[in-house]
């Protein structure tokens, strides 16, 4: 029974609708090549696609570089500059904006287990762990690059991901798919889904009367998830209870001057109404405050980003976006896969939407099924893999809220309220009381967030661990030891390394080697 | 950081003279200097040439060797140079290429280095005449800044094509010697054989053709330098 799968009809051009053709095409270029699989994509001429989400993780340069898109073409098409991480300030109290602490993207060689971070909570150094181990913050307050323009293509002194121009970045992508990789692209509005006795997706119903039949259906139609949400009815679940933001008002300014030095993070500073996300690119920033409509109005917030920004209110062009925190019960069901904001969307804290959607069509790609008895069981297997991140992402999300101790606004109080935490999340912040996160904590061989990513924060909001003993002393020597060699390699790149706005004018210059 | 420079001035500077052949000075001690395709030719007789990329713009560019450790010039051998040819970048020192515009070429001046223990008043080959005409000192200096000018050019575009047809890749040069730092030859690039060989025989014919070919034949012949330097570099350690 069932038959080989033979093509894939891709629904959506957006983000996600383009790095799945991607990654599925370059995976079976061959196949695609000989014509015993087909790709196709249709989106629609109609509706826009969500033109935000702008910061990217590291594994986008993996993801570029599988797609066969050179880093220097990417650079200079997208207006993309180096993004190493984040800088969160004004999240722990609300007395002293000038709190800050870093989540970088960098390696920190020998913490995964949490022993250096111990060390940190027994010397009275906790939230200095990410200086004392990891170079990222040094450089990125210095405003530095990641890298030489030495440095080939995709390769950097620091582990580094992007900040850049979406909409740019779709038209590269539906580029670079249809005229390298063979993607098929159809620009038609979807108007029915055809289903089979069985629930599975057979065709899609175009204007005119014509019909798009596939064996397999990827949705990647944005928050409409009209395939796997309005067809085969997937129900939503919301995540609002834990994590409340379902609004952002974004912006574009300026820089003072055409040369201002570009900064090499995401800033996500707090207000008391939510946060706001401010990302540089080469021409302009992007900025946007995030909140929760349940606690404060837009003019509220439109005028706390006005300030932030130093500026009138009048003379911004707000954008409001109002989206559902929450995911679908099932990501995949039947023939049908969701990629995308179609299969759920939380606030943009960590930026994990494009790493979700990578991840996703990674996942496809690599397991895509010849067969379509085989589909019950890939099934299964991605749901499980995927609803086990979407968990662990709120966690991680949520754990900003959870240790924050800002008192101005009904907001923050309800967010560190036991009830508005899950219950994953309270179980791993009891076992943080006394020990520091390490990579055993997580069942997952690719967790989505390693444990270097919940140590930055609990140091960065000072939630320290009560180790009740000393350190002991081959622990003493191995901390000292990486210390001192810390900080010969930040001493070393502080002066190796260029600004950030200097290398990037250089690649659009000179470009990259890719070797 | 270098000294300030001074655009050479033939009013200003009408007394100098420069102090040729003085090779222990500290303007000499480099353990590689660039080279232009057009001096390949007499170099592969002497030195190890290589590509580097040029820290400045991330582009490709031939590299002699002149050492294996960081700054230090093992042609130099008590005051002596220990080759019968000299790269033009040598030659050029202690002067300098004062270039306002980094891609203009036209607006390059050249300039000295005030502190240089290697000008003079009185001693050496004076740079301006009586009547503050350039020397012939100064002339050949001229000439070594025009052909290392134009053949950056050529040998950038020559570099290019030999990527473009995947001929490029790094190198590890693998000497065991004793406190040898594996950093001093890293960043290197050098030509593989095995693509070379495999080339699809109209590329080849081209490669023949423009010289491009000839060109990396004298850079391969070139490789047996890194034995000598490996023998010096032992010989100066125990010297030590
Ligand atoms: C405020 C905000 C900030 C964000 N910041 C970040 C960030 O910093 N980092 C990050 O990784 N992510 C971020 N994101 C998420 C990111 O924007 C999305 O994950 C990403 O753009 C993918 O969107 P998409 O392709 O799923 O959907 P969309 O871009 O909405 O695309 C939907 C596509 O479906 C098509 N379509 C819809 N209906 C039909 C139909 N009937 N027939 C045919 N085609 C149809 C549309 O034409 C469109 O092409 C942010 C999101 C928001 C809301």
């Amino acid at each position: 029974m069932g038959h080989t799968i033979a093509v894939i009809v891709i629904v959506g051009g957006g983000t996600a609708g383009w790095l799945t053709a991607g990654y599925l095409a370059a995976e079976h270029r061959e196949r695609v090549a000989q014509g015993d699989l087909r790709i196709v994509l249709c989106e629609s001429p109609n509706i826009p696609t969500v033109g935000v989400g702008e910061g990217t993780w590291p594994t986008m340069r993996s993801t570029l570089a599988r797609l066969g898109i050179s880093e220097t073409q990417f650079m200079v098409r997208c207006n993309a500059t180096f993004k190493q991480g984040s800088k969160f300030s004004g999240w722990r109290h609300n007395n002293s904006s000038e709190h800050c602490y870093y989540h970088p993207f960098a390696f920190a060689p020998g913490a995964e287990d949490g022993s250096l971070a111990s060390y940190c909570a027994l010397t009275n150094q906790w939230q200095g762990f990410s200086t004392l181990f990891g170079a990222q913050q040094s450089v990125c307050e210095a405003q530095l690059a990641p890298k030489n323009i030495t440095h080939a293509e995709f390769d950097g002194a620091l582990n580094y991901g992007y900040h850049l121009d979406v909409t740019a970045f779709g038209v590269l992508l539906s580029e670079h798919c249809q005229s390298v990789l063979g993607v098929e692209h159809i620009v038609a509005d979807v108007q029915e889904v055809l289903q089979d006795e069985c629930g599975a997706i057979t065709a899609l119903r175009l204007p005119d009367n014509q019909e798009l039949k596939g064996d397999l259906f990827v949705d990647c139609t944005g928050f409409k998830s009209l395939l796997l949400g309005d067809a085969l009815r997937v129900p939503f679940r919301s995540e609002a209870h834990y994590l409340f933001n379902d609004t952002a008002l974004t912006t574009h300014v300026n820089y003072p001057a055409p040369d201002s030095e570009i900064d090499s993070c995401t800033h996500a500073r707090a207000t008391c109404h939510g946060w706001i996300w401010d990302i540089g690119l080469p021409h302009r920033r992007g900025v946007g405050h995030v909140f929760s409509s349940g606690y404060a109005d837009v003019e509220q917030v439109a005028t706390t980003l006005a300030n932030h920004l130093g500026t009138d209110e009048a003379g911004l062009d707000f954008r409001k976006i109002s989206f559902a925190p929450g995911r679908r019960d099932r990501i995949w069901q039947a023939n049908c896969v969701a990629i995308g904001l179609s299969a759920g969307f939380v606030e943009p804290l960590e930026a994990s939407a494009l790493v979700m959607i990578e991840l996703s069509a990674m996942a496809l790609a690599e397991g895509l099924p010849r067969h379509t008895s085989q589909l019950p069981i890939i099934a299964k297997r991605f749901n499980a893999a995927f609803l086990y991140r979407w968990d662990r992402v709120i966690d991680f999300l949520k754990l900003h809220y959870a240790l924050s101790e800002r008192d101005d606004s009904q907001y923050w109080r309800d967010h560190r309220k036991t009830t508005s935490l899950p219950e994953s999340l309270q179980e791993l912040l009891t076992l943080w009381r006394y020990q520091a996160p390490r990579s055993s904590d997580f069942p997952m061989a690719r967790e989505v967030f390693q444990s270097l990513s919940y140590q930055y924060v609990l140091s960065g909001l000072g939630y320290k661990p009560d180790l009740g003993r000393e350190p002991t002393p081959d622990l003493i020597e191995r901390a000292q030891h990486a210390i001192a060699h810390n900080q010969q390699v930040t001493n070393q790149l502080i002066h190796q390394l260029p600004g950030n706005r200097e290398l990037i004018n250089k690649i659009h210059r000179y470009g990259l080697s890719t070797i | 950081m270098r000294h300030a420079t001074e655009i050479l001035d033939s009013k200003k500077h009408q007394h100098l003279h420069i102090i040729n052949n003085r090779w222990s000075d500290a303007c000499y001690q480099a353990d590689n200097v660039n080279v232009v395709m057009s001096e390949l030719q007499n170099l592969v007789h002497d030195y190890p040439i290589f590509i580097a990329k040029n820290p400045n713009t991330g582009q490709f560019q031939l590299r002699a060797l002149l050492g294996l450790k960081g700054g230090v010039n093992l042609y130099v051998k008590d005051g002596q140079w220990r080759a019968h040819c000299f790269p033009l970048d040598i030659l050029s020192r202690p002067f300098r290429l004062f270039m306002p515009e980094s891609d203009n070429m036209e607006t390059g001046a050249i300039a000295i280095d005030p502190g240089s223990a290697l000008i003079s008043e009185n001693e050496g080959e004076p740079l301006f005449q009586a009547d503050g005409s350039a020397s012939a000192r100064l002339q050949r200096i001229n000439q070594i800044f025009s052909a290392l000018v134009n053949g950056q050019q050529q040998s950038a575009e020559f570099l290019q094509r030999l990527h473009q047809l995947g001929l490029i890749e790094p190198v590890s040069i693998n000497l065991t010697l004793k406190n040898l730092p594996n950093a001093a030859i890293d960043g290197l690039y050098g030509i593989n054989e095995d693509k070379l060989s495999a080339l699809p025989s109209e590329a080849l014919i081209e490669c023949h053709k423009n010289g491009d070919l000839y060109a990396v034949h004298l850079m391969l012949s070139s490789s047996v330098h890194i034995e000598k330097l490996a023998r010096w570099y032992e010989e100066q350690e125990s010297d030590l």
